[in-house]
């Protein structure tokens, strides 16, 4: 199981059909719905992809964590 | 400009989406720069592309293959006409050819670290220079190997002192120290720990009317600078601060309050925002370069967090864009690309707004995504001597090449690459912070720099701020930004096209900018 970010690349606001598919996939969690173009999930990885690929118009990645920019010089722990 | 410091490369000539310039990806102007730039296949026809295209165009530019006549090109230029190319034509994406190769992991080192966890401990004690009252919170960090980055940090205690672990061997190579606020930081260069009294450092207060990097080249901006634009700042979060006025935003920061896009207490997001916007007056306040602008904050790292999800940091996009953002700063990147980041940077743009990004800060390493991005504009950070005061921590930020101007240096932590399109300053830059201010470094500076600067020039081009919010638009934002550049004597991988600085009058009669 993992967080991945799925973003309608089309025009406008994401088909509420598109939507629907989404959230009605078996394994499939929404996270956060805000955005009318984007969608935060829980679900394996394999259930995303492939859910992708029936989806056009759909991109998917991963969730990530960027880390805070600092330049200082830092003591190597390992 | 040397042959070594601008040789011939192999890009990749991209319209703005997708491999071909269709009606839906691309504007028709550069459907026909396209095509006329396939009929290249001499020197000759290179130059008459040229001279059409009104671009300087150096020997050795060759169209090497092409998918489509209005379809992506392979092409062998210098790094200078790539950045030519790029300011004419905004909506192009020209990306490098690059060959990846395998990484190769160090085990070596691992005994000194082992060695330097353990021995006697060093006592270092921290007091403010003007008044020897102890400097409680300040990080100290010290080297006993610099070049493979073994030592020991510790913050100072209330009484302003810090404990270290340094192994046996008591000299240091590299002593730092990194207060909060209020003051300088320090650094120390072979330095003996003497018995029990350690090491003993003072620091420098900030003044607020000193000239730093920033107001060395931008000098003291007018209150009404940056009127009519708004820029999103897309951080830690904004304020609040005297010096700060905070239109509106948005914490993207899943699990949060959305109305809580104030600073998460690390001080990042409102340094990066004062450098933009801030209204105060020396020498009790500070002022940006574009105070008058509307400034949004868009916070995206969570309370204590050190980590922000590329989810907030796309949301924080799209609702910046939504809100009315001209400008949006991104002092943040790293990783892989990855394609909802790519997306919302993409639909910025096609949504008449430019997003600025800084290069990151892995000493010269390559170019973080998303500031890589072809459509967005990627800062490097450019440094000053005799812009902070001496013994500080940014004379450790000091390294050649020298520019024109041999007191310009690029910033050691700097990444540079040939997706690089400007420099701004970034060495020892002060401004606002939770409670006070602070001098900062990094291209998490520059950006704002930069950013700041353009509105500091759309506030004067009511022509541009007034036009569709389309692609055409965020392309003419950035022909202003790129055309404003001054070349500063480095390679354009170091600098893009250089430092933007405001051209003189006759200049901005002669420019194009939409």
């Amino acid at each position: 199981m993992g967080h991945f970010i799925l973003r309608f690349t089309g025009r406008g606001a994401a088909p509420d059909s598109d939507l629907e598919r989404i959230r009605s996939t078996p394994g499939v969690s929404i996270l956060d719905s805000s955005s009318s173009r984007m969608l935060l999930v829980e679900a394996p990885s394999d259930t995303v992809s492939q859910l992708a690929e029936t989806l056009p118009g759909w991109s998917w990645t991963s969730e990530r964590t960027i880390p805070l920019p600092d330049p200082r010089p830092k003591i190597r722990t390992t | 400009m040397s042959k070594r410091l601008n040789p011939v490369q192999q890009f990749v000539i991209l319209p703005t989406r997708g491999l071909r310039a269709t009606a839906s990806t691309s504007s028709l102007g550069l459907s026909s720069f396209l095509v006329n730039l396939s009929q290249v296949h001499s020197a000759s026809t290179a130059r008459s592309f040229a001279a059409a295209a009104g671009l300087k165009v150096t020997a050795g530019f060759k169209l090497l293959d092409s998918i489509h006549e209005d379809g992506a090109k392979l092409v062998e230029m210098t790094p200078n006409t790539m950045q030519e190319l790029q300011a004419s034509e905004p909506g192009l994406r020209i990306v490098p050819v690059v060959y990846y190769r395998l990484a190769w992991a160090l085990q070596e080192i691992e005994g000194k670290i082992k060695a330097a966890a353990a021995g006697a401990k060093v006592v270092v004690t921290v007091t403010s220079a003007d008044d020897g009252k102890p400097v409680a919170g300040a990080m100290v960090v010290a080297f006993t190997d610099f070049a493979n980055r073994i030592g020991a940090q510790s913050a100072t205690n209330p009484k302003g002192i810090a404990t270290l672990a340094l192994g046996a061997s008591k000299k240091i190579e590299r002593i730092y120290v990194y207060p909060k606020k209020e003051f300088w930081g320090a650094l120390q260069k072979n330095v003996t720990a003497k018995g029990k009294a350690g090491i003993q450092i003072a620091l420098t207060r900030i003044a607020l009317d000193y000239t730093d990097a920033l107001r060395h080249y931008y000098k003291n901006a007018p209150l009404d600078a940056g009127t009519g634009v708004a820029v999103g700042v897309v951080d830690t979060g904004v304020g609040p601060h005297p010096d700060l006025v905070v239109a509106g935003g948005l914490n993207c920061v899943q699990g949060e309050a959305a109305d809580d896009f104030g600073d998460n207490g690390e001080g990042h997001g409102s340094h990066v925002g004062g450098i933009i916007g801030a209204r105060g007056t020396a020498p009790t306040g500070i002022r940006g370069l574009a105070p008058a602008v509307t400034l949004r904050s868009y916070r995206v790292f969570g309370k204590g967090a050190k980590g922000a999800s590329n989810f907030a940091i796309v949301k924080a996009i799209d609702q910046a864009v939504q809100d009315g953002c001209d400008l949006i700063n991104l002092s943040l990147g790293g990783g892989p690309s990855d394609p909802a980041t790519q997306s919302a940077v993409h639909d910025a743009r096609q949504q008449g707004c430019l997003v600025v990004a800084a290069a990151g800060n892995e000493n010269r390493g390559p170019v973080d995504f998303p500031a890589a991005d072809p459509l967005c504009i990627a800062v490097s950070a450019l440094g000053r001597k005799n812009t902070f005061p001496k013994g500080v921590v940014e004379e450790g930020d000091v390294m050649g090449p020298f520019g024109t101007d041999p007191d310009e240096f690029i910033a050691a932590f700097s990444n540079i690459g040939p997706e690089l399109n400007l420099t701004g300053t970034g060495v020892g830059i002060l401004s606002t912070v939770p409670g006070g201010y602070a001098a900062m470094s990094g291209t998490s500076m520059a950006c704002p720099a930069v950013v700041g600067f353009a509105a500091q020039m759309l506030a004067g081009l009511p022509n541009v701020l007034s036009m569709p919010r389309d692609q055409a638009r965020s392309d003419a934002i950035a022909r202003v930004l790129l055309q404003s550049a001054k070349d500063r004597g480095f390679a354009a991988n170091l600098e893009g096209k250089g430092l933007p600085l405001k051209p003189t009058e006759r200049r901005i009669r002669r420019q194009r900018y939409n």
